[in-house]
């Protein structure tokens, strides 16, 4: 009985098509990654927020952090952005504003995952972010999976 | 009338120049090794060497004063990370360069050159960093942007202008730390001001003298919303004398639903007893579409020497490109006060 209510649900889901982009960005799990030779063993969400919003710099060995973002109307960009700086991309205009008169610079942005990934993949000081079945594992390692 | 008229003709004719040339600024490939900062605005150079500027042209029509037009300011600002725990930041910025008065036709005064802000940056630890040299007093939320072409108006709020030392010089420590989803800020400075105006009398002029001060910070989210509150004290003295000043504040700032939400209080209390300087101003920056914005301000400003002020402003905000922001203003207010001028002021500005 019940996996005949399970199997009618998956038919409903599948009758009903796909969720809308922003819903289902947002329900998907995003992978914070970066390349294999990167040196960093693990970051914390905390770090992860100082990291985007330029608070924080540098890695604890003192080398410079990239940070990557994906494009500002990118769905995982924006489910990224508001799940762990709190606020969407472009309620952060006021932010940046203020740190651009300290000549501070927001993340660099790459057009698709597939970029992001090749980038951390030669340079091991950056980060970066996309959905976890968008990672390609031969260049990139999941630091984590940001909680759904 | 005509003055008017022809000012504001020129400066009409002057924005879709300007706009064509931002656009073509934006669209224009960079050297090899040089790009453009991802915010739009800015040139890195190699070697972590990073560039920008910003014109701004005024047009203000007081309801008690002449219209002017102006060329208010030119900055350059430029920041240096030779290693990635040290940096240099410098701001030069020259002012009242020309000047189109009703009734009294062009002025030009060759302009004033100043160096607003020169620091050597040194990250102590990831999150602790030292600032040697002379910076925006961090003191509230408006001043550390100063009159930046990025401000959501075009004129500062009363309580933000000459009521503490609005620039430090000497070492500021910085401190900033998340922990549990909250965002902690702390901030000391001193020891000299620059330029406070420190008894509110017109004889005393511009001084410099001793400063200390510090703000704390704390901000987290809250559901869709994130809210901030600031603590500020800074304590300040004229060099010649020992007579010593304070001013201490609460600043807010609220992001929810695209709003942009800030105030700030500010107390300064005068070193000899008799009455205050004191007052607040709360403001909500709104969007409207992409990237124009309406902004509404409220504000309250007591001098020592007269009745309080309230004003209100209503203003619009637009940024078609990085690089360029048109603003415009309309103060309404109770009374007129030197830093309180009711009437009409618009700005473009232009970045690079």
């Amino acid at each position: 009985m019940r996996s005949r209510l399970t199997r009618i649900l998956l038919a409903l889901q599948l009758l009903g098509g796909a969720a809308p982009a922003a819903e289902r960005a947002h329900s998907e799990a995003i992978a914070v990654v970066v390349g294999t030779e990167s040196g960093v063993p693990e970051v914390t969400l905390d770090a992860l927020r100082e990291l985007y919003l330029r608070r924080r710099r540098v890695w604890p060995d003192g080398t410079r952090v990239i940070p990557v973002n994906l494009p500002v109307d990118n769905e995982t960009r924006k489910s990224f952005s508001k799940r762990v700086l709190g606020r969407l991309p472009q309620d952060l205009s006021g932010y940046w504003n203020r740190l651009y008169f300290d000549g501070i610079q927001p993340p660099v942005v790459l057009r698709t995952p597939e970029a992001v990934c090749a980038y951390v993949a030669v340079e091991p000081k950056a980060i970066g972010y996309m959905r976890r079945d968008e990672v390609d594992r031969s260049a990139c390692r999941i630091l984590f999976v940001l909680p759904e | 009338m005509r003055t008017v008229i022809e000012v504001c003709r020129r400066a009409v004719a002057t924005v879709p120049l300007a706009l064509l040339l931002a656009a073509s600024a934006l669209a224009e490939p960079l050297v090899p090794g040089v790009t453009r900062d991802p915010s739009g605005v800015g040139i890195v150079f190699p070697g972590n060497l990073w560039i920008s500027g910003d014109a701004t042209l005024t047009l203000d029509a007081p309801e008690t004063q002449p219209t002017t037009f102006e060329l208010d300011d030119v900055s350059l600002l430029a920041r240096w990370e030779p290693f990635s725990r040290l940096a240099f930041f410098g701001e030069l910025r020259l002012e009242n360069l020309f000047e189109v008065v009703e009734h009294e036709g062009v002025i030009t005064s060759g302009g004033i050159l100043e160096i607003e802000r020169l620091y050597a940056e040194t990250l102590l630890t990831p999150q602790l960093s030292l600032r040697v040299g002379k910076v925006f007093t961090p003191f509230g939320l408006w001043n550390v942007i100063s009159r930046g072409p990025l401000t959501w108006t075009v004129e500062e709020p009363a309580i933000t202008e000459n009521v503490f030392p609005q620039r430090a010089t000497g070492l500021s420590l910085l401190y900033q730390k998340t922990w549990q989803g909250w965002s902690f800020d702390a901030t000391v400075y001193g020891p000299a001001q620059n330029q406070i105006q420190f008894r509110d009398t017109e004889d005393e002029g511009l001084d410099s003298g001793l400063l200390f001060g510090g703000r704390v910070a704390a901000g987290r989210d809250f559901g869709p919303a994130f809210a901030s509150l600031g603590l500020n004290a800074a304590g300040f003295t004229r060099r010649e004398s020992r007579e010593w000043a304070a001013a201490t504040g609460l600043d807010l700032e609220v992001y929810a639903g695209g709003h942009e939400i800030t105030g700030e209080l500010t107390y300064r209390v005068p070193t000899a007893g008799g009455r205050t300087t004191h007052g607040l101003y709360l403001q909500d920056a709104i969007p409207i579409v992409r990237t124009l914005y309406g902004v509404l301000r409220f504000e309250y400003f007591r001098r020592p020497d007269g009745p309080a002020a309230t004003g209100q402003l209503v203003g619009l905000f637009w940024r078609p490109v990085p690089n360029v922001v048109l603003r415009a203003d309309y103060i309404f207010g109770t009374r007129r006060l030197e830093n309180f001028e009711t009437g009409f002021q618009s700005s473009f500005s232009l970045l690079f």
